[in-house]
């Protein structure tokens, strides 16, 4: 098995200590940083996404594949900027104000960071002016989550915060969550909605006009 | 035609008979209360009065056969009302197991001292002298739900792989907890005492890990209520999300009821219960919020002709119904319920 094959394979079983070791092993055997992520890493996830969205593995899997890839950013990320490799986009992601449900939008972090993402994650319960903020320090896109309906209303707040602040045009609004639909999206005028994580990073991409890339 | 209450509907399902037409339920909350009754979040949890007037106007519009018993959720059943250190003052927060070693200085307060329950046992009986025509059904917080906040979900959902043992400990700890806050809240003698652990479905927990880690405290936390409270109430279980890989091991439970919700499947649930288990659910929240007059009548049609043959059947939501829900498709959903809900009772 090639090593960026067993890249995949420990990212898929989340083995956070292997994944960082074998993308050791393997830099120091002079495959390329771009090569690990495009052809180790993003394949895992892939395979972590698909298995998800088809039930074939379960919450706990994928929280340790994100750990797995979250560790193996943390050794690759600054290799990559130092090689002058960029990340397709800087997406930040929030669970909307009056809301502190956490893991669906780790999970979307994760599979937008293993699709080749720079995320910040402004974390739970984020107010709007918040990701104001965050789309005038220059982001491509923003993702809001939201599970629970007392919580919905702030993903429209938020977009017409950033209305008016004169930022809606230079920032794609993605929004996602158990209680959120594509209904719901079109109807507070969001650009996307992604039913769950591992569509996410197609939507992502879709929205900035990059559907072919893989 | 004889006019039925809605409690002498919710009776009849548990006799496996009809009275008239398929019981129905459509949930509100102390949020939905707000919006459309004009009582707010405040008023509704800090007064009873005002929560049981929401209901009030709330019926008169809809007229659910079931009453959720008011509760307070600014502040009954945070954390701090229900566990304590053995050894310091401080309040027991959200994510206080964030460092395991703390699970050894947690214990839970004796309910007899336990401000959260002595108020929802006191709603409870407030609940059937005021709706004495409905049914009453308290949500009560069970262990997965108590667990998974002590530590946080997320975590939570991890140790289940990493450390099988502190799961163990923390699951016997809130275990202890339920089964000892729940017998006296039952013993206000609710039409349906419901165990709502929100995130032991497999949206959350793999079927594994249900059958490793819940189902034997599921197991022991009924089997406890069934003998401490089961002549004064019945027994029902609320898992949110999907659950379709967990329903065999759902039916292993001595619960009379049980809620189902989001993305689990009716029809398997009727084929695997086979009416050994009245049921709630599963009309899409969504379709309150978006969904039209035709919409929500081919939603109610549907649920029955899956589920309402032979009775033990409630329609209804799997949870309280959106936020954004407007008061002319709640008021649609009734009128599909009173319509199509009179069943080929001559079938039966």
């Amino acid at each position: 098995m090639d090593d960026l094959q067993q890249i995949a394979d420990n990212l898929i079983k989340g083995r956070a200590t292997e994944v960082k070791e074998l993308i050791q092993a393997t830099l120091d055997a002079g495959i390329s940083p771009k090569d690990i992520l495009n052809k180790g890493l993003i394949p895992g996830m892939d395979v972590v996404g698909d298995k998800f969205g088809k039930k074939e593995i379960w919450l706990a899997e994928v929280l340790l594949s994100a750990r797995a890839m979250q560790a193996a950013m943390s050794l690759l990320g600054p290799i990559l900027a130092a090689s002058g490799v960029k990340p397709i986009a800087k997406v930040a992601l929030g669970t909307v104000e009056g809301d502190i449900h956490e893991i669906g939008k780790n999970l979307v972090g994760a599979m937008l960071r293993g699709g080749g993402f720079e995320v910040i994650d402004l974390g739970i319960d984020v107010a709007p002016e918040k990701f104001v903020d965050v789309v005038k320090q220059g982001v491509s896109i923003i993702g809001m989550s939201s599970l629970v309906s007392t919580s919905m209303a702030s993903m429209k707040t938020t977009i017409e915060a950033l209305e008016k602040a004169g930022l809606r045009k230079q920032v794609k609004v993605m929004v996602g969550g158990a209680i959120v639909t594509q209904t719901y999206a079109d109807k507070i005028g969001a650009d996307g909605y992604a039913p769950n994580a591992a569509s996410a990073v197609n939507k992502a991409k879709e929205l900035l006009g990059l559907s072919s890339l893989s | 035609m004889e006019k039925y209450t809605g409690k002498e509907r919710i009776e009849a399902a548990f006799r496996r008979e009809y009275v008239d037409r398929v019981p129905f339920n459509l949930d509100i909350g102390p949020h939905y209360a707000q919006q459309v009754m004009g009582v707010s979040l405040q008023e509704y949890s800090a007064d009873l009065d005002k929560a049981f007037e929401a209901h009030s106007k709330y019926f008169e519009v809809v007229d659910s056969d079931i009453v959720t018993v008011p509760q307070n959720v600014l502040g009954w059943w945070s954390l701090s009302n229900l566990y304590r250190f053995k050894t310091k003052t401080e309040a027991v927060t959200e994510g206080v197991l964030k460092d395991k070693s703390v699970l050894a200085d947690l214990e839970y307060i004796e309910p007899e001292n336990c401000l959260a329950v002595s108020q929802v046992r006191e709603s409870c009986r407030r609940t059937n002298d005021t709706f004495k025509e409905k049914a009453s059904r308290p949500a009560l917080p069970g262990p997965v739900w108590d667990a998974a906040r002590l530590r946080g979900t997320q975590q939570f959902v991890l140790d289940t792989v990493e450390d099988p043992d502190f799961v163990h400990r923390l699951m016997r700890l809130t275990t202890d907890a339920v089964k000892a806050r729940v017998s006296l809240i039952g013993e206000a003698g609710p039409t349906i005492t419901v165990i709502a652990d929100p995130t032991a479905g497999c949206s959350v927990m793999s079927p594994s890990a249900y059958r490793e880690f819940i189902l034997p405290y599921h197991k022991e936390l009924f089997s406890y209520l069934r003998e401490k409270i089961g002549g004064k109430t019945r027994l029902g279980l609320h898992i949110c999300g999907y659950t379709d890989p967990i329903m065999e091991d759902v039916m292993t439970l001595d619960i009379d009821w049980f809620e189902l919700d989001g993305e689990a499947s009716l029809k398997k649930m009727v084929e695997v219960s086979k009416k050994r288990l009245v049921l709630r659910g599963n009309v899409g929240p969504t379709i309150f919020s978006e969904g039209t007059k035709e919409q929500i009548e081919e939603a109610v049609k549907n649920c029955i002709d899956i589920a309402a043959e032979g009775s033990a059947y409630v329609l209804s939501t799997g949870c309280q119904i959106p936020l954004t829900t407007s008061l002319e498709n709640a008021k649609y959903f009734a009128e599909a319920a009173e319509k199509y809900g009179r069943y080929k009772r001559a079938s039966m």
